[in-house]
């Protein structure tokens, strides 16, 4: 027994019981009328694999929560939730584009997301908001233009922008201090498999990394 | 060399993720005994920042710099006891005028060389402590040898992967400069790697049943010659590797 102990003496030690920390993703969905029929098809589908995706590396399926918010009408469709428990809803097409109130609401979730986690002492990476739309805003959205901006200074997140079929590139370009990108077509699937790919790296990023995003040429998105 | 009161085991270790990437582990530490009337004992540790393009340079500097210019004063005054914040602040200015002169020749910027720093000086009743950054520093004292304490909270910015490092501008005011007068038998000086494991999240102190085992071993009159060598594997074992792919380091001292 002495024997055992002399050769493996630092196998007792206990391990404190911390959560991982969390990086949050707020993927802001444009679900008017126009996208119906192919394009929300093609979403559904690519949310489907962006979870599979997700759930390939232990890590990140931990440490990355999505909350899914379509517009319009503007409705919370998934509270955040860790890529683990992240059922891909179907998502139906229908309604006008309130971008402006989508933009507000989803803030003030992201916000109080933020306040919860930092209440249970649970570590944040910088969260994510992901817009995508294909249409033209039917409600103000100027007014949510400073509110961005002022997210980002503030490092408060991250804010992308993507332009499905034939958005107007000018409204996202206002809204977003990241150059928008234009999908082409409704290629869903490589993009969320680009969002996948780079909430990996950033969940394994430790102290003083630079997190490099992959390479995915058509948005030129390089580091965060 | 003297036969020294304290007992040194040390073991650092490349993280998962960056064994993946091929990249070496960015951690650097050292530490010396120095024979004076009452022993003296200074144990330093830095973590490379992993997106600084020199961090494993910038961590040895930091060390090496570090030690040299503690071991003046500790050989001229025979003892820390002179030691104060403003020494340390000097020693920084005297590091980043170092990384200027690195980034110069190399064409980077100082910024290329960053990292933490954690310092323990001990002698005697008294013990002095430094931080730029996280990762922790844990001690027992002889009036409560049970008790582990966390000496500074890591420092860490907003974000889980953000902290603080020896070239940034604000290095001397950020600076931690912990002085405790009482007689510390045990140190345990770990980088952030360990840091999730090793410190209860929540009240940011340290988990006891982590550390008690781990300073058993030094408690001995005898210690096994290759302990090091089994903290080493301990610390590259699948328990722990499944909690953090991060560079990891962790030196134990004791005097009990």
């Amino acid at each position: 027994m002495f024997e055992e102990d002399e050769q493996k003496p630092f196998i007792d030690a206990e391990l404190a019981e911390n959560p991982e920390p969390r990086c949050p993703c707020l993927l802001l969905l444009d679900t008017s009328g126009s996208m119906s029929g192919e394009p929300i098809r093609a979403l559904n589908a690519a949310l489907q694999s962006f979870k599979n995706e997700l759930m390939a590396d232990s890590m990140t399926a931990k440490r990355v929560e999505v909350a899914l918010l379509t517009f319009g009408p503007v409705e919370l469709v998934t509270d955040f939730v860790s890529a683990y428990n992240f059922v891909p809803p179907t998502l139906q097409a229908k309604g006008d584009t309130p971008l402006g109130k989508a933009l507000e609401v989803g803030l003030e979730v992201l916000r109080q997301r933020k306040q919860r986690l930092r209440e249970n002492g649970v570590d944040l990476y910088r969260p994510w908001i992901f817009l995508i739309t294909d249409g033209e805003p039917t409600d103000d959205w100027h007014r949510m233009i400073e509110h961005i901006k002022a997210g980002e200074e503030h490092k408060s997140f991250l804010f992308f922008a993507l332009a499905v079929n034939n958005a107007k590139l000018d409204v996202l370009k206002q809204l977003s201090v990241r150059e928008p990108m234009k999908l082409s077509g409704i290629q869903f699937r490589p993009l969320f498999r680009w969002l996948s790919d780079s909430l990996k790296a950033v969940s394994h990023s430790n102290p003083g990394d630079r997190v490099g995003l992959p390479d995915y040429k058509p948005y030129g998105w390089a580091d965060v | 060399m003297h036969s020294s009161q304290w007992k040194i085991v040390s073991a650092s270790i490349a993280g998962t993720s960056h064994v993946a990437k091929n990249s070496e582990c960015q951690d650097s530490f050292v530490w010396r005994t120095t024979e004076c009337k009452d022993e003296v004992l200074v144990v330093i540790v830095s973590d490379g920042a992993g997106s600084a393009k020199r961090a494993k340079v910038g961590a040895d500097t930091t060390c090496a710099t570090m030690m040299q210019e503690i071991q003046t004063v500790v050989e001229t005054d025979l003892g820390i006891h002179k030691i104060t914040r403003k020494h340390v602040v000097e020693w920084l200015n005297l590091l980043r005028t170092q990384f200027q002169i690195l980034a110069e020749t190399e064409k980077l910027e100082t910024g290329d060389f960053a990292c933490t720093l954690l310092a323990a000086i001990i002698q005697g009743e008294k013990g002095i402590f430094l931080q730029i950054g996280d990762g922790g520093m844990v001690y027992t004292a002889t009036e409560a040898p049970d008790e582990f304490h966390l000496v500074i909270e890591p420092q860490q910015g907003e974000y889980a992967n953000t902290t603080n490092f020896v070239t940034d501008l604000t290095a001397a005011d950020i600076l931690r400069f912990e002085v405790l007068e009482k007689r510390i038998d045990e140190i345990a000086i770990f980088t952030d790697g360990l840091q999730r494991i090793a410190l209860d999240y929540q009240t940011n102190t340290a988990h006891a049943p982590f550390f008690r085992p781990m300073l058993a071993p030094l408690r001995s009159e005898k210690v096994s010659p290759n302990l090091s060598e089994k903290l080493h594997d301990f610390l590259d074992s699948p328990k722990i590797n499944e909690r953090t792919d991060d560079d990891k380091t962790l030196i134990l001292a004791s005097r009990r």
